[in-house]
């Protein structure tokens, strides 16, 4: 063999164990991370026993809280057929309390199982570190049970619906409810009409306050005369009430006419009756045509004469008003003179 | 070792009697492909001696470094294609970070070794079955014989350790790099994190899916071997047995590894 060949060899067989060596590492790596074990990382076991897991298998996942910490180890029918023993590896230590529940889930929709542990009630007592090995899991729930329950519930809606029974089925099948229905939307409209008056009479009353029109929109306006005014008189009310203030002060005292009217003393109360009754007596005389007055308001006579003494005075005036040219030229003619 | 001739149907006009010719020649055919890759097979340990040592690193060197190239481009664009597939019609449904556990599981299972022995087949597998018609015909393999050199030994064994050893190794090459291809798309196309794409491969992955796949890429080389050789041991009637025996040679591969594959997987997961 020549030495070109055995290089060629040598070359040949390099190649080949340095691709054979190189897929060995990438097959036993893929096989290491497919395995999701972690060979050089501390984990914690715990052990459970369930009724039944639901076709849960060795390497599904564990979730507290919705985060992954673990995964199912092992799986076994328990040796007195009293339920499934499960092991579990979980990357950090968990705390159970009182009430903790280890539950076997359907991952999702398309399959696929988890197992869930719910810690319990933080403010009851924890689990003791020794009964970690002897947990007790909830049965699972049977989904295709669930489903068969949820059909049957959903026939006899549909059963009750399609005999007109319920509000869904009345809906469906008589028409008084349509009638009804009708009714409301047409009153529905005339309100939603009405509304809309509403609103625009709103609309031009926001529009009227927005250009500052009315008293309520001047109020409202960048223009402060209105509110000066509004400011004045109320401060001439304040004055106004201060003056009745002290009107109802002296009242009280008694001071003044009102005061004294209105005081206990009653002497005023006196001189006013003794006016009224003086008053009665002189209306009296004057109806029992007594005196001068009484007769001037009762008999014509009088009236008739002094109407003529009247008519004889606007007589003499006219006539004084005639001559009164002639008299006042003769007095300028003879004036002259 | 010479093989004995093909079963040659006598020249009867009666339909049936061809027919049961023709079954006895095709057992005839399928028992000395089985019985000559035995051979082969429990040759093995000789694969240690010096003088076959060369010869079986020259094979592995041959079928597994020499595919490659042609191995790494169609195990990549498999991969994308297959992501691009799979990721449409996941994204339809918002599923789209879902392509990775579904590119991933493909390959390892079936695609992977199924890809793989397709490649070998065309590549190797014809390369076997044209040298060693051609051997035939120029009657090389007898000369082997004359010196007292068993061709089962020295052409058969060599290659079939090649082919079982290589085939493994050449899918679990053709599995990362669809995987990988299918990354990429996964990553540029579909908008998924390399992060979420890779938990999700390993989501839904198991070894059970790696090792399967590998035996199956294991078993597709003994066949591989067994048609290719066997196909060009029979070789006869010069270039274009040779021809024939090369293309037989492909199409039988083609064939037997798709039932093959068929039954492994229903072994494995039926």
């Amino acid at each position: 063999m020549s030495e070109n060949s055995r290089k060629k060899d040598v070359t040949t067989e390099i190649v080949v164990g340095a691709f054979m060596f190189t897929m060995l590492v990438v097959l036993l790596t893929i096989t290491v991370v497919m395995s999701q074990n972690k060979f050089f990382e501390k984990s914690w076991t715990l052990k459970a026993e369930f009724p039944d897991v639901g076709g849960l298998k060795e390497g599904e996942s564990v979730f507290l809280r919705g985060v992954k910490i673990g995964n199912v180890d092992k799986i076994e029918v328990a040796e007195d057929e009293s339920g499934v023993e499960l092991e579990m590896r979980l990357d950090r230590p968990v705390t159970l309390y009182e009430g903790y529940k280890l539950q076997v889930e359907t991952a999702s929709m398309l399959g696929g199982m988890r197992l869930v542990i719910d810690e319990g009630d933080h403010s009851g007592p924890k689990i003791p570190e020794d009964q970690l090995m002897n947990l007790k899991g909830e049965p699972t729930p049977d989904l295709l049970e669930t489903a068969n329950l949820l059909v049957g519930d959903l026939r006899e809606i549909t059963s009750q619906i399609s005999s007109g029974k319920g509000t869904i089925g009345r809906l469906i099948y008589e028409d008084g409810l349509y009638a009804e229905a009708e009714g409301l939307v047409k009153s529905l409209n005339e309100t939603a009409a009405d509304l809309e008056i509403v609103s625009e009479n709103a609309r031009l009353i926001s529009d009227r306050l927005a250009t500052g029109k009315g008293t309520l929109g001047r109020l409202l306006s960048e223009d402060e005369g209105l509110f000066t005014e509004l400011t004045n008189t109320v401060a001439n009310v304040n004055a106004a009430s201060g003056d009745i203030r002290k009107i109802v002060a002296r009242v009280e005292k008694g001071e003044g006419t009102l005061g004294r009217l209105l005081s206990s003393d009653d002497q005023v109360y006196k001189d006013l009756s003794a006016t009224v009754e003086s008053l009665r007596s002189f209306s009296e005389s004057l109806n029992n045509d007594e005196g001068t007055v009484a007769r001037l308001l009762s008999d014509d006579t009088l009236y008739i004469k002094v109407e003529g003494l009247v008519d004889e005075a606007r007589a003499t005036i006219d006539d004084f008003r005639e001559t009164s040219p002639i008299t006042t030229f003769s007095t300028i003619f003879f004036g002259a003179f | 070792m010479a093989l004995n001739d093909p079963y040659e149907c006598p020249a009867c006009t009666n339909l049936f009697a061809q027919w049961g010719h023709n079954t006895l020649a095709f057992f005839q055919q399928v028992g000395q492909a089985i019985l000559l890759n035995s051979r082969a097979l429990f040759m093995t340990p000789l694969m240690f001696r010096k003088r076959m040592r060369t010869e079986v690193a020259y094979q592995l060197f041959y079928t597994g470094i020499k595919s490659l190239p042609v191995l790494s481009v169609v195990a990549f664009f498999v991969g994308m294609i297959f992501a691009v597939q799979t990721g449409i019609e996941l994204a339809r449904f918002g599923q789209e970070v879902n392509v990775g556990g579904a590119v991933t599981v493909v390959m390892l299972r079936e695609m992977g070794p199924f890809m793989t022995g397709l490649i070998i087949v065309a590549s190797v597998g014809s390369s076997i079955g044209a040298q060693l018609g051609t051997m035939k015909v120029s009657e090389e393999i007898s000369a082997l014989e004359i010196m007292s050199i068993d061709p089962v030994r020295f052409l058969v064994m060599p290659r079939l350790v090649a082919l079982m050893v290589m085939m493994p190794f050449l899918t679990l090459y053709t599995d990362v790099l669809s995987i990988f291809g299918g990354g990429v798309i996964a990553t540029v196309q579909l908008g998924v994190e390399p992060a979420a794409y890779l938990d999700n491969a390993l989501l839904y992955a198991e070894n059970k899916d790696l090792y399967t796949g590998l035996f199956k890429a294991l078993v597709f080389g003994f066949v591989i071997n067994m048609v290719a050789c066997h196909q060009g041991l029979t070789t006869k009637g010069g270039a274009v047995g040779v021809g024939k025996s090369t293309r037989s040679t492909v199409v039988i591969s083609f064939l037997v590894i798709l039932i093959t594959g068929f039954i492994l997987t229903k072994f494995f997961y039926g």
